[in-house]
């Protein structure tokens, strides 16, 4: 069994993908030695590429431009079948693994947390109903085309790297989809890499609640995310959203304000050093989930705390 | 222009509490006892294709669930908003829960006997989490199909305008059908509510009952049993939740200031 990483050195969160993989990696037993596979930009390559890698041996596939067809047309064509693929679990990689495994008449799960291999079978866990439950998988038909989830993070050791080839593709454009414009989102390094961050949940209602709540963070330096039924509403936009499907957050300081606990929300805060939870709701699934927690109206907190701070009390 | 809707009716997972999450025998969770409501990203997916509209093309739409009898009532509400066809497929004794791509046959030959120009649906359904179904619709049809929707426009009779979330960013493409759109985080897409005067008006439409064995490709899929699940266990995900000491919300405020948060907040 040959084991591939995919990485794709084009996009802005390649450091995160060596990272998922690396951590993936972490937590299999069983599995050879990797190669990895990276798409890039000729002559684009990200500085330092290659200390991030986590294999020593790697292939670069250059193209013109980075896409999923035409990444999928040269994996159909290169990838042997007794192959177990590790790809990121980002939209690139979520999209590749399933299109590659029906390609390849194999078998895809995306955001994977183990894997074990016995020379029979692979066996994966990955979360299910919402992340409140861990599936156990078995997997049969090869190549297996596996995401890592987003919340893995290894530690990248220093070892050894070589490029031991360079493939050129061109893949052939699709007429169908034209892209017409690119809009960058403003990048989320404020909320991922802040040591103290305030979120938010519904117990925010309206767009006058939610900018006390901002004003609030600004005082006390702390920066701002949301829960997703808040970003679902318009009451923020998404680049605030926390959680699997927005920012991975790992402050040192998290304090929550009406949020319930959901676990897809509490992904994005479970790498907080200090988790205070903030919900009326005694039975709320956050109070168990954080270090301290403080049973009350969110509102009543926030006027106490601007009271206290501001020394008016 | 046809647009086919595949959409699914889920329990609110939220409402369970911790005790409830374990499984039985068979890995199944029993969620008979909670609130049932549209996957929020099927349900953005409803929302999106009742605003595609343009003067000079008439639009067809049809929603098609798969599950048990009591969804039918989530259909009836797509009676009254104006959509043209409904279809319920049972699922019979089969878990399709983690079989996308007995999910995907069937979606993907409803399409074809709707000859569709546009199929939409949400990214995944909650209690798989897959994240493989429209994928692989597009894959058996052979048509494009753009992921993490966040906007569509009908500029001209199967020609469309598609905004995607992609990793760094905002991709605007024109995109010609036949094209699977899969719909991800899309703020203010509720469905709408219908008015009365619609749902005595269109309410009555007849739901059209299919079983799954009427799909033998996605019967095949599912005996063929490639990805099976052989254990389920509760995520349990606990620190110390220390209630904050205080009988009042002023107490529990200063012994927070002056206990954990002492390093981050300073009284003036």
């Amino acid at each position: 069994m040959n084991l591939t990483l995919i990485l794709n050195a084009a996009l802005p969160d390649y450091a995160e993908q060596c990272a998922m993989l690396a951590g993936l990696l972490e937590k299999t037993t069983g599995l050879p030695e990797p190669e990895a596979w990276v798409f890039c930009q000729k002559e684009h390559l990200p500085a330092d590429w290659m200390d991030t890698i986590p294999a020593s041996q790697i292939v670069l596939l250059e193209m013109d431009a980075v896409c999923v067809e035409g990444a999928l047309a040269v994996l159909v064509k290169q990838l042997q079948k007794d192959t177990l693929v590790l790809l990121p679990e980002n939209y690139f990689g979520s999209e590749l693994a399933a299109r590659l495994a029906f390609r390849l008449k194999g078998s895809a799960q995306n955001a994977v947390q183990t894997v074990a291999y016995d020379s029979e079978q692979i066996t994966v866990q990955r979360s299910v109903y919402g992340g409140h439950m861990l599936g156990s998988f078995r997997l049969k038909q090869r190549p297996f085309c596996l995401t890592a989830s987003r919340s893995l993070e290894g530690a990248i050791s220093a070892q050894p790297r070589q490029v031991i080839e360079t493939i050129r593709c061109q893949p052939e454009k699709n007429p169908a989809v034209i892209p017409i414009s690119y809009e960058p989102e403003p990048p989320a390094e404020g909320l991922k890499n802040a040591p103290f961050v305030l979120a938010v949940g519904r117990g925010v209602k309206n767009h006058k609640e939610m900018e006390k709540i901002r004003q609030f963070a600004g005082e006390i330096g702390a920066e701002l995310g949301c829960s997703r039924p808040v970003v679902m509403s318009a009451l923020a936009p998404m680049e605030q959203l926390i959680g699997v499907s927005g920012t991975m957050t790992r402050p040192d300081c998290c304090i929550t304000l009406g949020v319930s606990g959901a676990p897809a929300f509490y992904a994005g805060v479970e790498k907080s050093k200090l988790l205070i939870s903030v919900n009326q709701d005694e039975a709320a699934s956050i109070h168990k989930k954080s270090d301290a927690s403080v049973v009350g109206d969110l509102w009543e907190f926030v006027e106490e705390m601007k009271k206290q701070l501001s020394g008016s009390d | 222009m046809n647009i086919l809707i595949a959409s699914a009716i889920v329990p609110e997972l939220e409402a369970l509490s911790q005790a409830d999450w374990v499984s039985d025998s068979n890995h199944q969770v029993n969620t008979s006892f909670v609130p049932l409501d549209w996957s929020s990203c099927d349900e953005s997916a409803l929302e999106l294709s009742l605003r595609l509209q343009a003067a000079e093309t008439p639009i067809r739409r049809c929603a098609v669930t798969i599950g048990p009898k009591n969804r039918e009532r989530f259909l009836k509400t797509l009676a009254a908003l104006k959509f043209d066809r409904l279809i319920r497929v049972d699922e019979e004794e089969y878990d399709l829960r983690f079989c996308p791509d007995a999910v995907a046959q069937v979606i993907a030959a409803l399409a074809q006997e709707e000859a569709a120009d546009v199929i939409l649906m949400g990214r995944q359904n909650p209690l798989g989490e897959n994240a493989q179904t429209p994928l692989l619709v597009a894959e058996l049809l052979q048509i494009p199909c753009l992921t993490q929707v966040m906007q569509v426009e009908l500029l001209e009779d199967r020609i469309l305008k598609v905004s995607c979330r992609v990793d760094g960013g905002l991709q605007t493409y024109r995109v010609q059908a036949p094209c699977v759109l899969s719909i991800g985080d899309v703020p203010s897409t509720y469905l709408r509510v219908p008015t009365l005067k619609d749902k005595m008006k269109f309410g009555k439409l007849p739901i059209e009952q299919k079983s799954i064995q009427d799909f033998p490709e996605a019967v095949c899929s599912l005996h063929e049993n490639n990805v099976e699940l052989f254990s389920l266990r509760p995520i349990v995900q606990e620190r110390e939740g220390i209630p904050v000491s205080g009988e009042t919300m002023q107490e529990k405020v200063h012994n927070l200031i002056d206990g954990p948060l002492k390093d981050w907040v300073m009284r003036k």
